[in-house]
């Protein structure tokens, strides 16, 4: 089974809309659309749903965080915000 | 990460891969006009099931099927049901099984019935595509040298190669690092070591790459509606020559 070039974990940069060049870490995916996060205007509890077109893949991936993602963990927006602060 | 396999773990994945393999002749046996994807499903879940191993599509982030059947234009990850295959249909069989806590993953695009020289020569560039990115799966290369291969064997037939979806390292998880583009540029990459797994799959349009998912959330299809296919090969790069793990 294929994976999508964008991961759950990884860290994605707006492309189109009023947040243009802000990152995320993404932590949903559905069909067309991801989930992300960034730990301050958008929360763990409450992402920005956005069309997986209007986004870029960055190289880094947030391991600790894929993985914990992956396992059902809930992540806290402390993580999300040092992950985006490692950029 | 990429995680590096010892001789163990590879013994492990030959036998998840050998499972696959058999899998996918059983299943392309049943393939001819009539007969409905769920039909081919129960085949390949048996089979598996059968042989001590596990279907891991089954459940995988939701996925309700046993194997992807992907018909005409619709790429990767098609959710089998009642359809019935016709005759110039192609339908892409993805298959993982997972035993010993090893997986093994691969697929074939097969032609229903009699199909048009278009749809063969189609199916005939993607299987092609698929062996020269695994020729240049030596250790010393990089991930790029196998990308750049599939894409530029595939453009100079004039197809789309799909961006959205990638091939992927396996081991005990079905996706691992790195991710396996089709596209990319040589030299580029991870550096290629004995003992790493990888799933290289060329998702092959016949229009342009572009994809979309329908509404399931699973079934991504072209974005002109042209048909596309599907090869995938588990493999595992050795010393010499690379291994080809799903394969009889």
């Amino acid at each position: 089974m294929s994976a999508h070039h964008i991961s759950i974990g990884q860290i994605v940069i707006s492309l189109a809309g009023r947040d243009t060049g802000h990152p995320y870490l993404v932590i949903g995916i559905t069909g067309n659309y991801v989930f992300m996060a960034d730990g301050r205007e958008r929360s763990v509890k409450k992402p920005k749903k956005k069309n997986i077109r209007h986004v870029k893949a960055n190289k880094f991936i947030a391991a600790a965080l894929a993985e914990k993602l992956s396992q059902g963990v809930v992540i806290t927006d402390e993580e999300v915000r040092q992950a985006l602060a490692n950029l | 990460m990429i995680i590096l396999k010892s001789d163990r773990e590879l013994a492990y994945m030959r036998d998840a891969g050998k499972i696959v393999a058999e899998t996918l002749v059983e299943v392309k046996k049943a393939v001819k006009p009539g007969v409905s994807t769920l039909e081919l499903d129960r085949i390949a879940e048996e089979y598996i099931k059968s042989r001590g191993a596990i279907p891991t599509f089954k459940g995988y982030n939701g996925f309700p099927g046993n194997i992807c059947a992907s018909i005409n234009e619709q790429v990767v990850h098609g959710i089998p049901g009642l359809k019935k295959l016709k005759n110039g249909d192609n339908v892409s069989v993805d298959i993982g099984a997972v035993i010993n806590g090893y997986n093994g993953d691969a697929a074939v695009t097969i032609a229903v019935g009699e199909v048009d020289a278009e749809m063969q020569k189609l199916l005939d560039v993607t299987e092609q595509s698929l062996y020269k990115g695994i020729e240049k799966a030596m250790a010393g290369n990089r991930l790029g040298d196998i990308s750049h291969a599939i894409q530029a064997y595939v453009e100079d037939h004039g197809y789309g190669v799909v961006r959205d979806y990638v091939g992927h390292g396996i081991g005990r998880k079905m996706h691992e690092d790195p991710q396996v583009p089709n596209y990319g540029h040589p030299g580029r990459g991870p550096r290629l070591k004995s003992g790493m797994t990888l799933a290289i799959e060329p998702m092959i349009n016949l229009g342009t790459h572009e994809v979309k998912t329908l509404d399931d959330g699973w079934t991504v299809v072209t974005a002109d509606g042209k048909p596309s296919a599907h090869f995938e090969h588990t493999i595992a790069i050795t010393d010499g020559k690379p291994e080809i793990l799903t394969k009889l």
